[in-house]
């Protein structure tokens, strides 16, 4: 057994899985479970993963391995890429593929397309915004304001992640989603503001870090646990804040 | 027709993290029992954060039970099952209170929505807690 590349593919593969969103505690079962199944005894591996970082070692007789990589860069949230690479470690786990047919199939999950294309992307998040505007009271004519308010917010936060922290660009799209209720409602197009504010920072709530953390806090991984916690606190307070200032100069403008 | 929204807001939010096609029509189905959920517990005038637990304890569990028998990873079933539960409209009011003054009010509203929000947090945590002792991945068979 080469340690040296089974060591490079269970860093790669849980760089890739932290990436597009899989929680710290499967990141770090996978690694291991890929190290074993590629033929390292049981308990010389051992892995610690954080939000931003993965340590990885494997102990053999010649002495102790070790990678360490940091995490940078925003994540991509895509959990049919979290689910293959489950699937492949799982494969590598019961010796079904080699370690070399692992690497193929990881630069094929890298390099694929995501499945739903941008412009499916945001007619979801159009009618995401506009079906919870009218659950939570809105009438049909809200579902196009909060439709437009969760497009504007989503298109917002996608290019902005790129250039700025994230408390930021969920700060300033969900200020611009709830800003388009603000016109909506100052032009006398509608009385349910609140219901299309709900409905367009909808794209924008912390779903899957509030989840993930309590998954890692359940599995024991408290640093991970608290680190994601409160990525989702400070996510939901730039929410608040936005909201906040667009309830308040709404009776200014009208 | 809120049932029928529900199903396509949960949808619509789980294609935004670009869910496998295969795991689409169990999210709409648990968009459609939390709807379901919340219409019956209004009608029989349980309190909202009872309703909140129980609701989030049974999207856990009905997620679990996908994730196991599709192979998935929980956390596309959970996290998408959960956001018709979110009290959005408990804590625009509540903003909507402390942004005009009305800091009583506020305080009291911003509690409820914290609690129904610790409601489906202990729900998620229930569940976690019972399949991890009790649902154990069986070894080797997978």
């Amino acid at each position: 057994m080469d340690e040296e590349r089974v060591l490079r593919l269970c860093m790669q593969t849980g760089l890739l899985l932290l990436r597009y969103g899989g929680e710290t505690s499967r990141v770090e079962e996978t690694m291991a479970h890929m190290a074993v199944g590629a033929g390292a005894p049981a308990d010389s591996v051992q892995s610690f993963v954080t939000p931003t970082g993965i340590f990885i070692s494997i102990t053999t007789p010649k002495g102790t391995l070790t990678h360490l990589t940091r995490v940078t860069g925003p994540a991509s949230m895509n959990l049919e890429k979290v689910t293959l690479l489950n699937d492949l470690s799982r494969r590598l786990q019961r010796r079904a593929c080699t370690v070399n047919e692992a690497f193929a199939e990881l630069e094929r999950i890298e390099k694929a397309p995501p499945i739903y294309r941008h412009w499916i992307q945001m007619t979801a998040a159009a009618l995401s915004s506009g079906s919870f505007t009218v659950i939570l009271g809105g009438t049909g004519s809200d579902f196009m304001w909060g439709a437009l308010g969760g497009l504007l917010a989503q298109e917002t936060t996608r290019w902005l992640t790129r250039y700025a922290p994230r408390f930021f660009s969920v700060l300033l799209a969900s200020l611009l989603g709830a800003l388009v209720a603000v016109f909506s409602s100052v032009m006398g197009y509608t009385h349910n503001e609140g219901a299309i504010i709900i409905g367009a920072i909808l794209p924008l709530l912390p779903g899957l870090a509030v989840t993930n953390s309590i998954r890692d806090l359940l599995a024991g991984d408290l640093l991970s646990g608290v680190a994601r916690g409160a990525e989702a606190l400070f996510t939901s307070v730039a929410i608040a804040i936005a909201v906040a200032v667009a309830i308040g100069i709404s009776p200014r403008l009208s | 027709m809120d049932v029928l929204l529900s199903i396509v807001a949960t949808v619509a939010f789980a294609i935004l993290y670009q869910i496998p096609r295969k795991a689409i029509i169990p999210v709409g189905v648990l968009g459609m029992v939390a709807e379901l959920f919340m219409v019956a517990a209004n009608k029989e005038h349980v309190g909202g954060i009872a309703a909140s637990f129980a609701a989030s304890i049974m999207i856990s569990l009905l997620s679990e039970g996908f994730a196991r028998t599709l192979r998935m990873p929980v956390t596309i079933f959970a996290v998408p099952g959960i956001i018709v539960l979110v009290p959005g409209m408990n804590a625009y009011q509540t903003m909507k209170d402390f942004v005009t003054h009305n800091y009583i009010q506020g305080i009291a509203m911003g509690t409820e929505t914290a609690l129904i929000a610790g409601a489906l947090a202990s729900g998620l945590v229930m569940v976690g807690v019972l399949t991890r002792s009790v649902w154990r991945p069986r070894r080797n068979v997978n």
